[in-house]
């Protein structure tokens, strides 16, 4: 049972340190209610290049596809120090976390090209999966691909597609065989988002900005080329998209837990700082006990990691409990001002803009990648051995549904 | 980093889940619960012999010399098994206190027969809450001229215990750490003390009231600053006891998971009703949130680290919490059964109940919770890295 270093990791941490010394100095962060400004996406392009040139743009892969041959341990030593300077959005996280994974493993050496190329900064990627009638139950997607020689031709609908305004390039689930049962009739694809028929259309989001999109395809023709793993078994090299990011620390845009308190320290309760009142003190030290065990949850996480072992259900246990929190604490930390918790300033109360920001950003969180209620069937059906829920649409050709 | 147990104490776990197992199982529990709660349970000798009491106490004082982090897995197999022994009271409180604060003669005289169980320890430390005086003497303890006089409770397994470690109040209004044997009472005339059971939360954790009159006793150590002292072994004995709280904890989870597999109802197994599996799911989520505390507060206790009081506080609140989760709710699961004496769910109920009072409430901790880690955040030094990363 021990926190420290390693002598190898201790290293690793001060070659990191002297690297972002030299290399992060001048950073900044991007405004949370503007993210895909063309100037903040060139600024963190640039950033990922330079991680990409010295070798930190993704630690654990081998070094011909542009990463490190490193170790998991690294990867997290590299992010917790990278986490200390105020630095741009990571436009990279879906592309290197869902979208490259499955490419290393299923794609063809000129399908492979595509990482080193992203790594380096140069693609954005976005994911397209969810359809309007298919979220929770993402096999049930109609989006069609219809072989045509050499080619494919995609119509259809996504929805709820993160940063697809300014990607690259997209992966793609579409139905190839209506005739199979849902799960079986599935291909994966890697899409051009500049060839014509890609319609790409912002959704306004409950915190009025727009960071989801809804993308049409009119018949988008593709080569077969852009085919990813075999034809009608697109299902598996989506399972693979979704659980290859093994350990990331959600998105889950909360101000710091040392920010929560020092509010309870500078604001007042008739006429007595909040922090020196009982019932919040108990009701922080709720949360604290909460983040505490997160944080510490996260380090459990990477030991098994880098023992070598499998997870099961963790991230979704991370995912549910670090929604339940954030939610909570920052509606409490708006309470802490009472009536003035109703003003949203971003210039005059930075803090009370990043609550707000939070507080509209989880329940969009506690539905994307898997909602609460799912979630928590994947915690009993695979951690606790409970049984799977009952299905009506089991061995039923798609089209029959 | 390595947060986790490694393989040689992952070994002491197998050995001690399969010998509690055997030795412990629950008739042997209900058996000490009809039985008479003056004489300490068969098991007590059993895991002396093994050196479980002794696990962390130096070899020079007659112990294992091993540490805390063993201690903390024997602690949660014991707690998995709900052992009606004295391991909480007279190791991590008792033996603790002396270990800590004892002078050289105190641990030289007390610890080897403590490592060995032919003493059994116990503390009392709460000063009794208002209204709720003394049941048979009005009379406040007050150690005056190296003798006790007046009346402490409630003193877990005080009717068994050989020595106690009382918090005393002194005139000045600071708590004293004194400690005195209690001699066997077998003549009742000259007697200093009497012992008196009371009702318990948990009655294989016997409370009883101590009634002292011009008893000698002696100052722990030389501890001239009783209230940090007893705040430290507080701390200490959080940690081990949020063990004990997780092993009960799961072990409910993988009862009521059990139950729930085998009972069927309207032709479907109980399992399968996602009532019944999210309640679970965030049973297991919750304990293994708690499981992260308290691996973080036992890393602090066996590093010696300045951030024990915040975690030892983080593993304290979460264990309470999540056993007060699991042991009701895996109660309820049982449905009509659980309700009954033969059915372990009410074992684990009241375990859970008096060890979540038994060092202070929620309520308390939550309190040193906020307070140590304000504390540590005004110098960034000190500030945990958990804390500075969140």
């Amino acid at each position: 049972m021990d926190f420290s270093d390693t002598r190898e990791e201790a290293e690793f941490r001060k070659e990191v340190r002297s690297w972002l010394a030299a290399n992060g100095s001048d950073l900044q962060s991007t405004a949370p209610d503007d993210l895909y400004r063309d100037s903040d996406i060139e600024r963190g392009r640039q950033w990922q290049r330079k991680k990409a040139e010295a070798g930190y743009a993704h630690i654990v892969w081998p070094r011909e596809y542009g990463g490190r041959g490193g170790t998991w341990m690294q990867s997290a030593i590299f992010e917790q120090e990278e986490r200390r300077l105020p630095r741009p959005f990571n436009y990279f996280s879906v592309g290197i976390g869902q979208c490259l994974p499955p490419i290393m493993h299923f794609g063809t050496e000129e399908q492979k090209q595509l990482i080193p190329r992203t790594l380096q900064g140069d693609l954005l990627w976005c994911q397209l999966f969810s359809e309007p009638s298919a979220g929770i139950d993402l096999a049930a997607v109609r989006t069609r691909a219809v072989r045509e020689g050499d080619q494919w031709v995609i119509k259809g609908q996504k929805v709820w597609t993160s940063g697809a305004q300014v990607a690259d390039y997209g992966i793609l689930l579409a139905r190839t065989d209506p005739d199979l049962p849902k799960h079986q009739g599935l291909t994966f694809f890697l899409l051009d988002m500049r060839l014509p028929g890609v319609d790409v259309r912002p959704i306004k989001q409950i915190s009025g900005h727009s960071e989801f999109n809804e993308v049409f395809f009119d018949d988008v023709v593709l080569n077969d080329t852009c085919r990813l793993g075999e034809i009608n078994q697109g299902w598996s090299v989506a399972m693979h998209a979704l659980t290859a990011e093994r350990f990331k620390r959600l998105n889950t845009r909360m101000p710091s837990m040392q920010s929560v308190l020092q509010l309870a320290e500078d604001c007042a309760l008739e006429g007595v700082k909040a922090i020196d009142v009982d019932s919040v003190r108990q009701q922080l030290a709720g949360s604290l006990a909460n983040k505490c065990a997160l944080e510490h949850f996260m380090s459990r996480m990477l030991t098994q990691l880098s023992k070598g072992e499998e997870l099961g259900s963790e991230a979704s246990i991370l995912k549910l409990m670090s929604c339940q929190l954030n939610q909570d604490l920052s509606a409490y930390a708006m309470d802490l001002l009472e009536e003035s918790g109703t003003v949203v300033d971003a210039a005059t109360h930075p803090l009370l803009a990043e609550l707000y920001d939070a507080y509209l950003w989880t329940p969009g969180l506690r539905i994307a990648g898997g909602a609460d209620e799912i979630l928590l069937n994947i915690i009993a059906e695979r951690s606790l051995g409970l049984p799977g829920e009952p299905r009506s649409d089991k061995g039923k050709a798609f089209k029959d549904l | 980093m390595r947060f986790d147990f490694d393989e040689d104490q992952q070994s002491i776990r197998n050995d001690a889940r399969r010998f509690l197992t055997d030795r412990c199982a629950m008739d042997a529990v209900r058996d000490y619960l009809d039985g008479d709660q003056a004489e300490v349970s068969p098991l007590w000798h059993e895991i002396s012999e093994l050196g479980w009491l002794g696990v962390a106490i130096p070899e020079e004082f007659g112990g294992l010399g091993m540490g805390y982090l063993e201690l903390c897995v024997l602690a949660e197999e014991l707690g998995r098994v709900v052992a009606p022994v004295p391991f909480a009271s007279s190791i991590y409180l008792a033996a603790e206190a002396i270990l800590r604060f004892g002078s050289r003669a105190q641990k030289e005289k007390y610890l080897p027969v403590m490592a060995s169980g032919q003493v059994i320890g116990t503390m009392a430390w709460a000063d009794p809450q208002p209204g709720g005086e003394s049941l048979h003497s009005a009379e406040p303890l007050q150690f005056l001229d190296g003798h006790l006089t007046g009346a402490k409770w409630p003193v877990p397994f005080g009717a068994l215990a050989d020595i106690v470690v009382l918090g005393v109040r002194n005139a000045r209004g600071e708590v004293e750490l004194v400690l005195a044997e209690l001699s066997p009472s077998v003549d009742q005339s000259d007697a200093t003390i009497t012992r008196s059971p009371l009702g318990s939360v948990d009655p294989s954790q016997a409370n009883a009231e101590l009634d002292f009159y011009q008893h000698p006793a002696e100052i722990l150590g030389d501890t001239a600053h009783g209230d940090q002292a007893l705040d430290e072994i507080l701390n200490r004995a959080a940690v081990m006891m949020s063990f004990e709280q997780l092993g009960g904890a799961d072990r409910c989870r993988e009862m009521a998971i059990e139950h729930v597999l085998q009972r069927s109802t309207f032709g479907r197994i109980v399992g399968s009703y996602q009532a019944v599996k999210h309640k679970l799911a965030m049973m297991y989520a919750r304990n293994e949130l708690a499981r992260s505390n308290a691996y973080y507060g036992a890393w602090a206790l066996s590093a010696d680290s300045v951030e024990l009081p915040i975690a030892a506080s983080a593993a304290r609140v979460s264990a309470s919490e999540s056993a007060e989760f699991a042991t009701r709710e895996a109660l309820h699961l049982h449905g009509g059964m659980g309700y009954t004496w033969e059915v372990d769910c009410h074992l684990y109920l009241k375990r859970s109940r008096e060890l979540a009072l038994r060092l202070g409430s929620i309520r308390r901790w939550k309190e040193k919770l906020v307070a140590a880690t304000l504390a540590s955040t005004r110098d960034s030094e000190t500030t945990p890295t958990w804390l500075a990363n969140s």
